[in-house]
């Protein structure tokens, strides 16, 4: 009986003490912003609430960037919406961890790939029968408004984004959409430079190929 | 994995998506190789490539909205969550205190 007691105060107590785990958000000194992200403090009294505009900032400077990686990644709309709000749970509860050493939205953006990823296995994991997945087209709801109009061929860039690799959709999503550095979408993925440079080039020449058919 | 650098009229034909996977494998870690396809490829991508991505990778309408409505509930029921857990961690040590006796007392 003692024993078990232990065992179960030792984590059972400790857990619910945990700042972290037990999701008491973060007080942010001076507010989110990716390019001034040295306002960005520990917590003085953990049980305090958080500021409802940090949180506010942090999704509307952030939840658009994450999405586009997202289903990237996933190829699913309610997917990539779940990953999103996911990424956002995360980031907001490791805020305070964040050390600054590299831009929130890097930073925001490595937890996004990685949540991505996870989700992606899980999914795949669950649904044992390909037949299962989501057979409806995964892009964004004004793509389809412009082909029903019949003013493109979304198909071909779509059936060549789908030929790349999640790695190399990454990338790109990284690099033309958000601009980012080769050595900060480096750090993100976890990958070497080349790696980076070579599978964007590749990817970049599939999708050249597959929008001469759009334009 | 091949050692030595594949010529330039290789990595030309790998970069116009010839199926080469030794030349794949080599240029994935190759510094040289991949400055080398860099200055092949010329200057960055059009930006067509951009506009076509951000055309198919477009967020839904009030996708911040929705996310910040699910993380502010996500969070409120961890942070009761937490209190439940609290006061259940802190029973479980007050009936330790009260019926469980020290080793060298029995």
């Amino acid at each position: 009986m003692r024993f078990l007691s232990l065992i179960f105060i030792r984590h059972f107590g400790r857990w619910s003490g945990s700042p972290v785990l037990w999701a008491v958000p973060p007080r942010i000194g001076g507010g989110i912003s990716s390019s001034s992200m040295l306002d960005l403090t520990r917590p003085e009294d953990e049980d305090q609430e958080a500021d409802p505009d940090d949180l506010h900032r942090l999704m509307v400077e952030h939840s658009d960037a994450v999405f586009r990686l997202a289903l990237s990644i996933v190829r699913d709309q309610a997917l990539a919406e779940d990953v999103t709000q996911e990424t956002m749970v995360k980031a907001w509860l490791a805020l305070p961890s964040f050390r600054g050493d590299s831009s929130l939205r890097g930073w925001v953006m490595r937890i996004a790939h990685n949540t991505a990823i996870s989700m992606l296995r899980t999914r795949r994991a669950l649904v044992s029968d390909p037949a299962e997945m989501p057979e409806e087209s995964w892009v964004s709801e004004r793509s389809i408004e412009r082909r029903v109009e019949g003013a493109l061929v979304v198909d071909e860039f779509v059936a060549a984004l789908d030929l790349l690799d999640d790695l190399s959709r990454s990338i790109v999503v990284l690099r033309e959409i958000e601009g980012m550095s080769y050595d900060d979408i480096a750090r993100i993925l976890d990958v070497p430079l080349p790696t980076i440079k070579t599978r964007l080039l590749r990817a970049r020449r599939r999708l050249g190929v597959a929008l001469k058919e759009w334009q | 994995m091949i050692r030595r650098h594949p010529s330039k009229k290789v990595l030309r034909a790998w970069l116009d998506l010839e199926d080469l996977p030794d030349v794949d494998e080599h240029v994935l870690t190759c510094e040289r190789c991949s400055d080398d396809l860099e200055a092949l490829a010329g200057a960055e991508a059009d930006s067509s490539i951009r506009r076509a991505l951000e055309e198919v990778l477009a967020p839904p309408t009030g996708l911040a909205e929705r996310i910040e409505q699910g993380v502010v509930r996500r969070l409120d029921s961890r942070r009761v969550f937490g209190y439940v857990a609290d006061l259940f961690g802190a029973g479980l040590e007050t009936s330790v205190l009260l019926f469980d006796q020290p080793e060298d007392e029995q």
